[in-house]
């Protein structure tokens, strides 16, 4: 396992495109976790009302609601992680590019080690996203927060988990997208072609099977934001906020997952490379 | 003699084209054994899957008498159609990642670069190399932690005469030191330069396989010339030994019975009387045998 993982990092931590990927998404979140809470203050001077600027950023910055809210902006399919399944769809379709697979197999990996040696870097790159997000959270709880008691630092961090696995699970359908289709252009226009078509199915089909597409599943754990604020709820405004993570959300985008390590695998088996 | 590897009725198809038909080939132990055939014959589909890198339809082989798996293939050092690297990365990173999957110490890594002349280069990104500095890295990734067997396709293929004189001298040196060398190409005088044992394919099929130097052995034939060609060739007929005698524009060409010797023919010319002005014995080129195999086979 570590071997696999070293040989993996060894081909790109001198690749230039990498940094740049990695910085630029770095660069993102600064935007954002600086930006947003500098933005609302900007905000509150200008629309000479502060104190509701200031009771709004206390309440989404609050322990322990800021580890769902802040997991819900950074999941949030059209957003951030998009640099993540860029980076992890160049690392595929650049073996294939450049035939370095093939090379890999002759000098002695097997398709399947090949296979968990991606895993292992999807991984690394889920958990550092996750790491960053941890560490924006802390960040960004303790200079707003009003509480900073251990109880509430701490409930519902279990919303980083589920930030973790939607991650993962997203960039295992970027590895499964670049081991079809192996040419990156090609790749990304099929990525970004069926962001757009999931919505317009996601509006055509019924509500029952909707849960069930693909990239609805995997962006499936995280669905709300959740504040004392926006739980109030009235006759025009009946919406269930999430609290709690469910197991059955869980369970359908592991399962997504699953599929999409299946199926990279049994294709990486059958072709000729 | 123990065999490196087996081939049993090797079978690949794309679509309606035979790349490999019922190939079965053994190979053993010190061998430098080449494979030679027109473009198109199946060499490198059969080196590709005796490598794991194209399944097969059917048929099976084995390495060292052992069923295929990743460790076998830590013993060999191979280079498909083309150098393959990671453009981006130094020749020295390069290989570190190689020796990383094979699992040799990186101390090898000093002498494989020294053995093909590139230690001066080992931290210039391998995009920079020219080709022929490509294809010399390729071979000092085959070398890394001295495989068993080597395995070369084309591999002068897009070489200046300088580097393909300079790759031939790498291999007999290699070869030298006992290491099993397969060798595809569908360069005839390369393959008889530097093989102890050659199989011919083509469309996928084995037309020959043995020594070199009984495919070279067969049938020789002599060649002469004396003032008067009209009685030499009268003559000749009369000689026991002869099988055929055909003309030349200034030649006579006559192919003897196996175990004649020029000095056998030699001597019956002098008990007849008959000054020859030009007499010597004709080996067949490899390239003769192997034309004369592939029109058999039409």
């Amino acid at each position: 396992m570590i071997r696999l993982l070293k040989i993996e990092l060894q081909k790109h931590l001198s690749y230039r495109a990498f940094w740049l990927m990695i910085l630029f998404y770095a660069l993102l979140l600064a935007i954002m976790i600086f930006g947003i809470p500098g933005l609302i203050d900007y905000l509150a001077e200008k629309s000479g009302e502060p104190s509701k600027f200031r009771i709004f950023k206390a309440i989404v910055f609050n322990f322990p609601d800021i580890w769902q809210n802040i997991a819900f902006v950074a999941s949030a399919r059209f957003f951030i992680k998009i640099v993540l399944g860029i980076i992890i769809i160049i690392l595929i379709t650049n073996e294939f590019h450049f035939l370095t697979i093939r090379s890999n197999i002759i000098s002695g990996l097997d398709k399947k080690d090949f296979l968990l040696s991606k895993l292992e870097i999807i991984v690394l790159l889920s958990l550092f996203s996750t790491l960053v997000i941890f560490l924006s959270g802390l960040y960004l709880g303790f200079t707003n927060s009003v509480s900073k008691s251990i109880t509430d630092v701490f409930g519902k961090m279990i919303f980083l988990l589920g930030y973790f696995i939607e991650i993962f699970a997203y960039l295992s359908f970027c590895l499964l997208l670049g081991i079809i289709f192996r040419k990156t252009g090609i790749t990304f226009i099929v990525h970004f072609v069926y962001y757009i078509i999931e919505p317009i199915l996601d509006f055509k089909l019924n509500d029952k099977i909707t849960p069930f597409l693909p990239i609805n599943a995997i962006n499936g754990i995280i669905t709300s934001p959740n504040t004392s604020l926006i739980k109030v709820k009235s006759p025009d405004f009946n919406y269930d906020f999430q609290e709690v993570i469910s197991l059955s959300d869980v369970s359908l985008c592991l399962g997504y997952t699953a599929l999409f390590i299946f199926l990279s695998y049994i294709i990486l088996k059958r072709r000729d490379i | 003699m123990e065999n490196i590897l087996s081939i049993n009725n090797l079978n690949k198809k794309y679509g309606k084209i035979r790349a490999v038909n019922d190939l079965s080939l053994e190979i053993a132990k010190g061998n430098i054994f080449g494979i030679l055939g027109p473009n198109g014959s199946g060499k490198t589909t059969t080196l590709g899957i005796i490598l794991s890198v194209i399944n097969a339809d059917s048929g099976n082989f084995s390495w060292f008498g052992e069923p295929n798996t990743k460790y076998n293939r830590k013993r060999i050092g191979a280079i498909l159609e083309q150098p393959i690297f990671y453009p981006y990365l130094s020749a020295i990173k390069n290989l570190r990642i190689i020796a990383d999957i094979k699992e040799v110490d990186h101390a090898d890594i000093d002498r494989v670069l020294h053995t093909v002349d590139l230690y001066h280069r080992k931290d210039s990104k391998y995009r920079t190399f020219s080709y022929g500095m490509k294809q010399r890295l390729a071979i000092a990734a085959a070398l890394l932690g001295k495989p068993e067997v080597l395995i070369f396709d084309e591999p002068t293929n897009g070489l200046d005469p300088k580097g393909i004189a300079e790759i031939r001298e790498l291999i007999i040196t290699i070869a030298k030191e006992g290491i099993t060398i397969i060798l595809a190409s569908h360069l005839l005088d390369e393959v008889q330069k530097t093989c102890s044992h050659v199989a011919v394919l083509k469309n996928g099929q084995k037309l020959f396989a043995g020594k070199v130097s009984d495919v070279l052995n067969m049938k020789d034939s002599v060649e002469l010339s004396s003032r008067d060609n009209e009685k030499l060739a009268n003559v000749l007929n009369e000689f026991p030994q002869v099988l055929e005698v055909s003309r030349e524009t200034e030649l006579l060409v006559l192919k003897l019975k196996e175990g004649t010797s020029v000095f056998d023919l030699s001597q019956f010319l002098v008990s007849k009387g008959i000054v020859v002005t030009h007499l010597a014995s004709r080996k067949k080129s490899l390239e003769d045998q192997f034309l004369e195999l592939l029109t058999q086979n039409e």
